[in-house]
């Protein structure tokens, strides 16, 4: 009814390009996750930085680790208490992860305050409003993308980064991650995102094209685009590789803007072809489609595919863990499959 | 944080960049339209604006500049500015239309060389009032943010009451369910008195009542204590007092559980307003005409904070929502207010349609000025602009349902809509069926209007989205089964020598009758169970096969369930027995493998499709009941074999087999309305439905119900007021003409709604010889039509056609 497409960065383009069909059945068919694993760690982190940004904001010193601490076990119970869970880890596991990342040997880490005392917006809400052809968006004439740029930082002792992203086809928008160190100059405006993963995750480059288009609709917004993108790998125990800075041009930045409008128009064909067929919608990462069935889930998404009640006669899912019970002695049917295996849920 | 360098432009300047802006997309400038410019103007003495806005007159356009004009003249930052909207999906249009207009006016500045700061208008507060004071009492009361207080939805409110309501609410809510002349105040008006005597329908009326109760009494009469009408007109003398004490029990099970309904976060909300003031300079307030009391009361005390503005965008033509609480009066009273404390008051106007053809406004403004509203509305001159286009005449299409049906479909069907367009194809124009009651149930009567035009227009391939079809939880339906399959996992119902002279007869754990129950295979609760569970087994196994022998289509599923319970028992058993695993399988979990069985992974993108989706909700709301509790059912499922070999079961699962049960078969269950339905599909909405909303083509149909007086008394009585009724048959009846008039009012309200949703085509469809509930003509369309003449259509014989010219 409405001629609105709202989407959402991360829980549509980012989660359909992860898997079309999980996408399809609880985005489009509104299917209830009957397992909360949604990150109780990501909102932790996010509600630590955003608690600490403000503390100092309002009292002009930084927060004690105790202090951190005593907030985030409040907040953990809000948490708890709305529903959302630790998918395996215990509390005290999950508490302490996060503090001795944003405070090890219980001393706040100093990128951490560096962020926090350049802090110009935590959680800077990014809207964009694009009018579309409505015969190419199921009959949608404007589409909404939304997204949270974690923090916009105005550098004051300014960071240095050991990792930068290096372009390797600026036109199609791929790139790895390099080693050429860049030194952040005072002054520089930064849009800063906070990812849970570690930092050899296969989603980088998508993470990447993410925080750039961010850019993009942060320029259109400010006049001015930000220096650079960073992303922050917070659960990286390697120090050194938890930072990963990405230079921004124009030309980048249109050509993500282009690449995010073409995933929404992906996205629409998923649309078109769950509507026609809602089991036609193949399983397993996007990007991978060229690979032949059973090698489309890297091991990133495996973690969302063994919780996923849409499993059981997923052909990718299925394929992929034959592969690996190919071993003589293993079970016909694995655990994850088996519909009478009442010791996984 | 600090450093955003903020530049306010001038009045003058903003003016010129926003006509420029409306022109660059098309629209007309504000230049030459002295109304809607006074109103985007935030004026140096405003403190309440109110803006009476006529259907189509692009209120959401002013809004939005006026918005803006708070942000880049006033300077006002982004945060201290609400925007509270009527649903979620008009505060989606507001928040896109802020968002395209912020870009392109700061696109537009830039150009002419001012440098306007960002209006972060993702800071803007934009949301319905109940998400808004959820976000506010979680920004600024920490308690509320502490306690983990989640808003729940009126689902699992009901079935909080369901589970909880005997021992959380105690006697006064049996003495208040069983006071007829309140109750009769609060059933559907077709209703022969038999509401409420199930479960559900008690946990229905219980919430109603306290929703009135805290959305009405409250914010009227509790400070000077004014006895509830009801008691004053009908006894008894401690109803008021019972009524307190109910608030008083349900907030406290609330505050007990973490959770809070949307009545009683309104309550809360206003109390602890008085910490937000300092946070908030600018209220919005959309749709003012549909306010209840306890909102009213919210809206006028952001005027006790000092600075605080309000701007209060209406149409009283357009207020629908009485049957849930709201008061027209509420909006005619906000002058009164304002004087009252001492407060400025402007009153502004939108009187041109700018969504209608000519005829359209026309015929509307005939219909309005013919009925009891012209007396009741505030005054207005509504008109289509200059250079309108005059449009087709609105019809009125009149014959036997069935061709009626037909005809609609044919005209649909050749308009190219209900299908989904070809990439790069035309689009097709939308169209809607409106009508005051969209059941798909089959009554005494037969086939529901609703349901014969659903199957005149799937007959010709077309999708439609009917989603208050009342028939989700129909015997046929995914709900249903999978409800079914959930109770004979845990009660199956078998054939026993339990009879008579050890005649065989149906047998289950849950039966309330402990011989029977004895021969059951599961061992039977400690406590009463509704017995809808049971049924819903029985029916399932029935249609499909009997019970000793499932046909083809369900054996798999019997047989699976069969297996999966011995395989719960043999792992519970083992766990006890030293075992290192433990059963994980939970509820939800065993719904999404029953969900991969051929009957249900072959929906396709169908009704059944979302059905099953629905399922997988409803069972959301049965564990958040018990979120905070130490037996959770998101906890997994053990089953454990007694000595006598019989399985025992934990009474949370009884529980949710009862609740469930009742639920579905108490309740008309809709289907859930999401959009990806909805899209591509034709409309069959209620008018209430259609609030907000616009098509190119509107049919207008089932318009004949009568003015109940049930809503309005429960206004006045709920307001103090000893409004004289008598209650006969189940119903409340009154000889005052006031609620006589505000009945008649409202029901013409809804019809005035329905015709003014047409951009292009308007047609109202009758039958003459039906006999349907609320099959006749509204009497006001037929007056705008009976001077017409007839003819018979083209291509249709059997069907007349009326043109209002």
């Amino acid at each position: 009814m409405s001629e609105i497409l709202e989407v959402s960065y991360t829980g549509d383009i980012l989660a359909h390009r992860r898997c079309p069909r999980s996408w399809s059945f609880e985005k489009q068919a509104q299917f209830h996750p009957y397992e909360q694993v949604q990150a109780m760690e990501g909102r932790l982190l996010h509600h630590a930085m955003e608690w600490l940004s403000r503390r100092y904001r309002e009292t002009g010193s930084h927060a004690r680790v105790d202090e951190l601490e005593d907030q985030l076990a409040s907040y953990f119970r809000v948490l708890w208490a709305r529903g959302i869970k630790t998918a395996f880890a215990s509390k005290k596991d999950t508490l302490d992860r996060i503090v001795a990342n944003l405070f090890p040997a219980r001393k706040m880490h100093p990128t951490v305050t560096a962020l926090i005392e350049g802090a110009q917006h935590t959680e800077y809400e990014i809207r964009n409003v694009r009018k579309v052809l409505p015969s190419d968006f199921a009959g949608k004439s404007r589409v909404l993308l939304t997204g949270i740029v974690d923090l916009v930082v105005q550098q004051q002792n300014a960071l240095t980064y050991d990792r930068t992203w290096a372009w390797t086809d600026r036109k199609r928008l791929e790139g790895k991650v390099g080693t050429k160190q860049k030194a952040a100059k005072p002054g520089d405006v930064e849009i800063w995102d906070y990812k849970g993963t570690r930092s050899g995750s296969v989603y980088i480059p998508d993470y990447v094209r993410q925080v750039v288009t961010y850019a993009a609709i942060y320029k259109e917004r400010m006049g001015e685009p930000p220096r650079r993108c960073v992303l922050f790998f917070v659960n990286e125990p390697i120090r050194e590789e938890q930072l990963l800075a990405v230079e921004v041009d124009d030309a980048l930045l249109a050509a993500c803007v282009d690449w995010t409008q073409e995933q929404v128009k992906r996205l629409q064909q998923t649309v078109v072809a769950f509507e026609s067929d809602p089991l036609a919608v193949e399983g397993g990462d996007l990007r991978m489609r060229a690979n032949a069935v059973g090698l489309r889930v890297p091991v990133e998404l495996r973690q969302q595919c063994t919780a996923c009640g849409r499993r059981f006669d997923c052909d990718e899912y299925r394929a992929h863990l034959a592969k690996g019970a190919k071993g003589s002695g293993r079970r016909k049917v694995h655990p994850d499959l088996d519909r009478l295996d009442v010791f996984k849920n | 944080m600090g450093a955003v360098v903020t530049e306010n432009i001038s009045t003058s300047d903003f003016f010129e960049l926003v006509d420029e802006v409306l022109v660059s997309i098309g629209r007309a400038g504000l230049e030459a339209d002295e109304a809607r410019r006074s109103i985007v103007e935030v004026q140096a003495n405003d403190r309440v604006l109110q803006i009476l806005a006529g259907p189509g007159s692009g209120k959401t356009e002013v809004i939005v500049w006026r918005v803006l004009f708070e942000l880049v003249v006033c300077g006002t930052p982004s945060s201290r500015v609400m925007v509270t909207t009527f649903t979620r999906k008009a505060a989606l249009e507001i928040e896109a239309r802020l968002v395209e207009r912020s870009d392109l006016f700061l696109t537009a500045a830039r150009a002419h060389g001012l440098n306007v700061a960002d209006p972060l208008i993702h800071d803007l507060r934009v949301g319905t009032i109940h998400s808004l004071c959820d976000s506010l009492l979680g920004e600024f009361d920490t308690a509320y943010m502490e306690a983990g207080t989640e808003l729940m939805d009126e689902m699992e409110a009901v079935v909080r009451v369901a589970r909880d309501g005997r021992w959380a609410l105690r006697n006064c809510a049996d003495r208040l369910v069983s006071n007829e002349a309140l109750v009769s105040l609060f059933r559907a008006p077709w209703d022969d008195g038999r509401w409420p005597s199930r479960m559900m329908e008690r946990a229905e009326c219980l919430l109603a009542l306290l929703g009135q109760h805290i959305e009405t009494w409250i914010p009227r009469c509790a400070a000077t204590t004014t006895p509830n009408g009801v008691q004053v007109v009908h006894g008894p003398p401690d109803l008021t007092a019972d009524l307190i004490k109910l608030e008083a029990r349900w907030s406290e099970y609330l505050d007990d559980k973490g959770a809070i309904d949307f009545a009683t976060l309104q309550k809360r909300f206003l109390e602890r307003q008085h910490l937000f003031f300092d946070e908030i300079d600018h209220v919005f307030v959309d749709e003012f005409q549909d306010t209840n009391p306890i909102q009213f009361a919210i809206h006028t005390k952001w005027l006790e904070s000092g600075g605080t503005r309000l701007t209060a965008v209406g149409d009283d033509d357009q207020s629908l929502y009485r049957f849930r609480g709201s008061d027209i009066g509420c909006f005619a009273e906000l002058e009164g207010v304002c004087s009252k404390q001492g407060v400025s008051f402007r009153l502004e106007k939108l009187e041109h349609n700018y969504r209608s053809t000519k005829t359209i406004v026309a015929f509307s403004e005939a219909y309005r000025t013919s009925t009891v509203l012209q007396h009741v509305s505030m005054p207005k001159n509504l008109r289509a602009p200059n250079g309108a286009a005059d449009g087709s005449p609105p019809r009125l299409l009149e014959g036997l349902w069935s061709d009626v049906c037909a005809q609609v479909a044919d005209e649909i069907d050749a308009l190219g809509a209900g299908r989904i367009p070809q990439p790069g194809g035309p689009v097709a124009p939308s169209v809607a069926i409106l009508l005051f009651s969209t059941s798909e149930r089959t009554g005494r009567n037969g086939n529901a209007a609703a349901l014969d035009l659903r199957v005149a227009l799937e007959e010709r391939g077309l999708r439609v989205y009917n989603p208050r079809n009342k028939t989700a939880a129909a015997p046929d339906s995914p709900v249903s089964e999978l409800l079914a399959l959930l109770s004979y996992l845990i009660d199956p119902v078998t054939r026993a020598p339990a009879g008579a002279n050890g005649r065989m007869i149906e047998v289950w754990a849950s039966c309330n009758n402990e011989f029977k129950a004895s021969f059951a295979l599961s061992a039977p609760p400690t406590f009463g169970l509704s017995p809808a569970h049971a049924a819903f087994q029985k029916r399932f196994r029935k249609a499909h096969g009997t019970l000793d022998t499932p046909d083809p289509d369900i054996a798999p599923l019997i047989s699976y369930i069969d297996d999966i319970r011995k395989q719960l028992v043999d792992a519970s058993a083992a766990k006890k027995n030293g075992a290192r695993r433990s059963p994980r399988l939970t509820l939800a979990g065993l719904v999404a493998r029953l969900l991969t069985f051929d009957r249900y992974r072959d929906a396709g993108f169908t009704r059944e499709l979302f059905r099953e989706a629905l399922f997988t909700r409803l069972l959301e709301a049965q564990v958040a009941a018990t979120r905070l509790t130490n037996s959770s059912l998101d906890g997994p499922l053990e089953p454990e074999r007694r000595a006598d070999g019989r399985i025992e079961w934990p009474g949370k699962f009884w529980n949710f087999l009862s609740i469930f049960g009742a639920l579905l078969d108490n309740t008309a269950l809709d289907d859930i309305e999401v959009d990806s339905f909805a899209t591509n599909a034709i409309g069959l909405l209620t008018f209430h439905q259609a609030k907000g909303l616009e098509f190119d083509h509107v049919y207008v149909g089932l318009t004949g119900r009568d003015a109940a007086p049930n809503p309005s008394l429960r206004t006045k009585l709920f307001s103090g007021e000893a409004v004289p009724y008598v209650v006969d048959a189940g119903q409340p009846v009154t000889r005052d003409p006031d609620v006589r008039m505000l009945s008649e009012a409202d029901r013409e309200r809804e019809i005035y709604v329905a015709v003014t949703r047409a951009k292009e085509r308007l047609t109202v469809i009758h039958d003459p010889s039906d006999t349907r509930p609320l099959s006749e003509l509204n009497e006001g369309l037929e007056n705008l039509f009976k001077t017409r003449p007839q003819q018979r259509l083209k291509g249709r014989p059997t069907v007349q056609v009326a043109e209002f010219k």
